[in-house]
């Protein structure tokens, strides 16, 4: 279609400018808007033109609505950056498209020297922690974003993909605007990160992972929610030093403290120990207090509110195991696949439980190939049940462990009967129906035994 | 919407400028005994929007057209009877191949291409252009920018 008759539908569907929001809401004129429309579509002309390197007189039409789109977002990137609205509407009338367009070009320019020296500031004090979501940010996506970025025909694309997260990201921003206020938090939340040893931040991210069962080098985890939220619980604990690392007995101690204290006190109290832990951490870079504050009101104090009717408060903190007492659970070699079959078809020949006992108790020396015999249908009626009595107490703990891995995420978690039974609903699979049922049947102090080990065994132990 | 009403009210003006400039084409076409009409003229820039509507491209203005003209008067397999059918072939083939060869080749050397074909190795014959040259020229060119786009994208590891 061409751009005089058909397209003019087209890329008005498109225009989503401040002139046409202005003139609607009757801050322009009529005529303004009239004389303004031909001179942005010259404007696209020229750049079509610039963009085929007078090598083409047509383009796709996705390619003609992208620049529009870019022309439209150099000018309200600037005219965003004027102080009020009556500023923006004088800009215009006084400057005309063109000069708003080349202004706006200015501005851009102006903003991509700024982002390239908040970019060198915040590599120069990036954290040394273990995760490539993070580390991906400074050495590839933002490195990526500066050389690809065309401010000419693609202002408004952000061309990256920023996987780590912050805790308050402006979605809604696009191009060099979304990566500078990017860059402006994530150097705030660094300030904060960096007020503590580095290997207390790895500890914790390690604790954090072995908690929650994650891989902390591929999962994006906001490394300021984690050192903000363990710092102020180990304020609160009142231990001398201010540590990132909370014990069990702080927690307890501060659960205490919190659940002790009538509901309507809760956040002046959250927010009187921040103001005193901002006293005591120096804090004075007033970004960094805005941003805590914001934190602490919009996100922390309801997760406590939360945390304390759902008796959840465990959760926000990365409480320390007891490493003293884990006990380290290693890894068996698993058989290869020939040699599992041999011992699957002994195991559906044997004539009766006797005998699939002890090729089992001989011949099978790893979790992985446990569960895999446990998995192909050769233990018949009770004979799973009788497998699960020749195991001791360690290994009982360890399949435990994996049948009830989706309900480890609860730190109040104990092996009790009322957890079996529930879990005897849920579950679908036949062999843990078969745990569960011996589980079910076994004495109160064999599950206190199985329950103890888990505990010290960490649940990200497997 | 605004954009509409203030395009479409100088689109009459547009057209009859263009149309003028098409007819002026003549001066150089007769040498070769063909002549564009105005009917033909206004014809030939309907058929350029629908080919630019059909294809998803958008020109700012109707200079191709000319560039075929100039590019295609001189063939001797172009009577007076075709000419305008002939031409607006062309140039519906032309938006057509800007996209399958992925706006790789440039207008200059896309038209000298055709010209080539239609010249040297179709005798003339539209249908035969499309049906064997220009398929072989869209998926040779579709190759060789995934070669390239290959090793850029090496490049840039």
């Amino acid at each position: 279609m061409s751009v005089e008759q058909n397209s003019s539908q087209n890329i008005a569907q498109i225009t989503n400018s401040v002139l046409v929001e202005k003139t609607k809401m009757g801050h322009l004129n009529q005529s303004f808007i009239q004389n303004s429309q031909p001179q942005i579509l010259a404007l696209l002309n020229s750049l079509v033109k610039k963009y085929t390197q007078g090598d083409s007189t047509s383009v796709r039409v996705e390619v003609a609505e992208r620049i529009l789109i870019s022309i439209h977002y150099v000018m309200d990137n600037y005219l965003s950056s004027l102080p009020s609205y009556n500023d923006q509407i004088s800009y215009l009338q006084t400057n005309g498209v063109n000069g708003l367009y080349e202004q706006g070009l200015e501005y851009i320019k102006g903003q991509i020297v700024e982002v390239k020296s908040l970019f060198s500031e915040l590599s120069a004090n990036m954290l040394e922690v273990p995760s490539e979501i993070y580390s991906d940010t400074f050495k590839k996506e933002i490195p990526a974003f500066l050389r690809k970025y065309n401010f000419h025909f693609n202002a408004h694309d952000t061309m990256c993909s920023l996987d780590y997260p912050l805790i308050f990201d402006d979605m809604s921003l696009q191009g060099i605007t979304y990566i500078k206020n990017y860059l402006t938090i994530l150097k705030i939340e660094t300030i904060f990160c960096n007020l503590f040893p580095i290997e207390d931040l790895n500890d914790l991210l390690i604790d954090f992972g072995r908690k929650h069962r994650i891989d902390i080098i591929n999962a994006p985890i906001n490394l300021f929610e984690l050192t903000f939220n363990n710092a102020l619980f180990s304020f609160l604990s009142e231990e001398n030093n201010l540590k990132l690392m909370v014990t069990k007995s702080q927690f307890d101690k501060v659960n205490e403290l919190i659940c002790n204290l009538p509901q309507t006190e809760v956040s002046q109290f959250i927010t009187s120990t921040v103001d005193q832990l901002l006293n005591l951490l120096e804090i004075t870079h007033p970004p960094l207090i805005k941003y805590i504050n914001q934190y602490t009101e919009e996100l922390l104090i309801p997760r406590i509110l939360n945390g304390i009717t759902n008796k959840t408060l465990f959760n926000i903190p990365v409480v320390k195991e007891n490493v003293h007492e884990r006990i380290v659970f290693e890894k068996a070699q698993m058989m290869d696949d020939e040699t599992f079959r041999s011992v699957i078809d002994e195991l559906l020949e044997c004539e009766n439980s006797e005998e699939k006992l002890d090729i089992i108790s001989n011949k099978i020396h790893s979790t992985e190939d446990f569960i895999d015999i446990l998995s192909a249908d050769c233990l018949f009626g009770d004979e799973a049940r009788d497998v699960f009595k020749i195991l001791d107490e360690i290994e009982l703990a360890v399949i435990a462990i994996i049948v009830f891995s989706d309900d480890f995420s609860s730190a109040s978690f104990n092996l009790e009967y009322s957890i079996i039974a529930k879990k005897i609903l849920e579950c679908e699979t036949p062999w843990q129906q078969e745990f569960l049922q011996f589980l079910n049947a076994s004495d109160e102090g064999l599950l206190k035994v199985i329950d103890n080990l888990i505990k010290k065994m960490g649940l990200s132990n497997l | 919407m605004q954009l509409p009403n203030i395009f479409n009210s100088k689109n009459a003006l547009l057209l009859q400028s263009q149309v003028t400039q098409l007819l002026e084409t003549n001066m150089e076409s007769q040498k070769y005994g063909l002549i564009l009409s105005p009917t033909g003229a206004l014809e030939l820039l309907e058929e350029r929007n629908i080919a630019l509507k059909n294809s998803g491209r958008l020109e700012f203005d109707s200079s191709l057209t000319l560039k075929i003209i100039h590019c295609f008067c001189n063939s001797p397999f172009i009577q007076q009877d075709d000419y305008e059918t002939t031409l607006i072939e062309i140039q519906e083939i032309f938006y057509d191949m800007k996209n399958e060869t992925e706006d790789s080749i440039s207008d200059d050397d896309l038209l000298s291409l055709l010209k080539n074909f239609f010249d040297h190795e179709c005798d003339g014959d539209i249908e035969y252009l499309k049906g064997k040259y220009l398929d072989i020229l869209s998926r040779n060119t579709k190759r060789h920018n995934q070669t390239k786009d290959f090793f850029s994208e090496e490049r840039g590891k």
